[in-house]
């Protein structure tokens, strides 16, 4: 069973972010051009790896500083374009940061325990099939959890929800929704790899 | 299938604003930036978008191999990798020590020949060659040994990995960290900053620079190079005419307009094609040291207020230059060629031939 590829769930979360951003903004030139740009740089993720591996400063960064480096692109995006008023963009940028980093570090010393669990899952699920549920499940997260109730979820497709509620306020909201998420990512998308 | 994208895609981008909470007015996008669910979905989706980017490999790696047939395929495919780099380094490497070394023997030449010709050019060659060692090939290994490294940690994680779970191919072998020899040091050498090793070979080849009067007797009484360059010529007049701190010393017997030298600084003279030239304001001169017979002799010509003429007819010169000759036979020494065509001026002295 092959690992999920890094470029398939990058495109699935452009596509995703577009959409979302599209929803809330109404911007084709942004939503398609960004996504346009993203696509570009996420296809050409290895030529461009290999150049800046060449840079002395980046080569001798650890993986995994690398990786969380990398990670910071979808939480800017967050700030910049997906917290609106709502003042949650430095809670949910630290607190991202603080999980994928945390769960990147304890990682390697999970992958034995959970070797088990990797084989069955990988037995179960194709690897594309994993790919598309990491984004599936943070939407339903984040209805569940940050808005509260899975029945609004028409309102991602033109529905209406039966619960307006503003983000204000629900600073745990988001920060259990991040952790979950985090954590879902983690079990869906882990390969055991030397450390 | 493709038509069923097509007509999502349509539907989407068709799609009327989110009705939800205040989306369904959709007076302004801000109306749709500020609900829960939206901000929600999106600072979740990048969450997990975080985690799911630290958690998995980047780069052009596969997963870690499954069985033994995957294990000995990558370690086989790493080994050639590492093998090709590390000999690629090593090669680099060599090469750079072996033009660091011969950097030396050409500093070496190449400010010799600045010194007795004056000529720069291949001075310049030489810290050209420096400059492109550093600039170039010193970066370019720098880089390749993390490199190296890291490749090599690779194959050791894949090793372990294989090994750990019995998946080792017979015969596969644990590769030890590649190691490098150390880099030379780059010399900095110069006309003001020469090799140590080519004063010491010109010393033993009895070539001597006097810094003052006594030390350049000394050296034309011996056999061997004296050396006069703008660093001595100034301070290499006799103890009356020359005082402490290498200053003009005017003796009482001098025309009045001389009084005012009396303690001031000799400047430094400059050597073109073996003529020395002093200008102390209001006495300036020109001196060329040719071989008479074995004997210095001096030419030239020189200006002082209301007159000059040619140097030769100074009698203080040419006593000077007598009882140096004196001294030099009274050693038993004699001169036998004078170079004087550039920035320098080299007097080979040797034992009179035939003398007493």
């Amino acid at each position: 069973m092959a690992a999920v590829s890094g470029s398939l769930i990058g495109v699935l979360f452009v596509a995703l972010f577009a959409y979302l951003d599209w929803l809330t903004h109404r911007s084709l030139p942004v939503a398609v051009g960004g996504a346009a740009v993203a696509m570009t740089l996420i296809l050409a993720r290895g030529w461009i790896g290999r150049r800046l591996l060449q840079v002395p400063a980046v080569a001798q960064l650890p993986p995994v500083a690398r990786r969380l480096l990398l990670a910071l692109v979808p939480l800017l995006y967050f700030m910049v374009r997906g917290a609106g008023t709502s003042g949650a963009g430095a809670l949910v940028l630290i607190l991202s940061m603080l999980v994928a980093g945390g769960l990147a570090l304890a990682a390697p010393s999970l992958d034995g325990t959970l070797r088990g669990f990797y084989a069955a899952r990988n037995r179960a699920l194709p690897a594309w099939l994993r790919a598309v549920l990491v984004p599936v499940g943070a939407i339903l997260i984040s209805f569940l959890v940050v808005h509260g109730s899975l029945l609004d979820l028409p309102a991602l497709f033109g529905g209406q929800t039966n619960s307006p509620a503003s983000p204000a306020g629900r600073e745990g909201r988001f920060a259990l929704a991040i952790i979950l998420s985090g954590v879902l990512g983690m079990l869906l998308l882990r390969e055991e790899e030397p450390s | 299938m493709a038509r069923l994208a097509a007509a999502t895609i349509i539907i989407l981008l068709t799609a009327a604003p989110a009705l939800a909470d205040d989306c369904n007015v959709f007076i302004n996008p801000e109306d749709c930036e500020n609900t829960a669910w939206t901000v929600g979905a999106v600072a979740t989706a990048a969450a997990a978008a975080a985690a799911a980017t630290a958690l998995t490999r980047s780069g052009t790696r596969g997963p870690l191999p499954r069985d033994e047939g995957e294990c000995g395929a990558e370690i086989h495919d790493l080994d050639g990798r590492l093998n090709r780099e590390v000999h690629a380094l090593e090669t680099s490497i060599d090469r750079f020590n072996r033009e660091a070394l011969g950097l030396d023997s050409q500093f070496a030449r190449a400010i010799r020949t600045y010194r007795d010709e004056g000529e720069i050019e291949w001075l310049s060659r030489a810290k050209h060659a420096r400059r492109k060692l550093q600039e170039e090939a010193l970066p370019d290994i720098q880089r390749g040994i993390p490199e190296v490294m890291a490749l090599w940690r690779h194959r050791e994680a894949v090793y372990q990995h294989c090994l750990s779970r019995g998946m080792l191919p017979q015969g596969t072998w644990r590769r030890e960290a590649p190691s490098f020899n150390d880099l030379m040091p780059l010399p900095d050498w110069s006309e003001d900053n020469p090799p140590p090793f080519m004063e010491e070979a010109e010393a033993e080849a009895g070539v001597r620079t006097p810094p003052d009067h006594d030390a350049l007797i000394d050296s034309l009484g011996k056999p061997g190079t004296t050396v006069i360059d703008p660093s001595n010529a100034h301070n290499l007049g006799p103890p009356e005419l020359v005082g402490p701190g290498g200053t003009i010393k005017v003796p009482p017997t001098a025309p009045m307009w001389a009084s005012p030298l009396d303690g001031v600084p000799i400047p430094r003279p400059t050597i073109e094609g073996g003529t020395v030239t002093v200008d102390v304001g209001v006495v300036k001169g020109t001196v060329r040291v040719t071989n008479d017979g074995g004997k210095l002799a001096i030419s030239g010509t020189y200006e002082v207020p209301f007159g000059g003429g040619n140097v030769q007819d100074v009698k203080r010169l040419q006593k000077m230059l007598a009882q140096i000759n004196q001294q030099m036979r009274e050693a038993g020494m004699e001169v036998k060629s004078i170079d004087a065509s550039g920035t320098t001026i080299r007097i080979r002295t040797g034992p009179i031939e035939g003398g007493s």
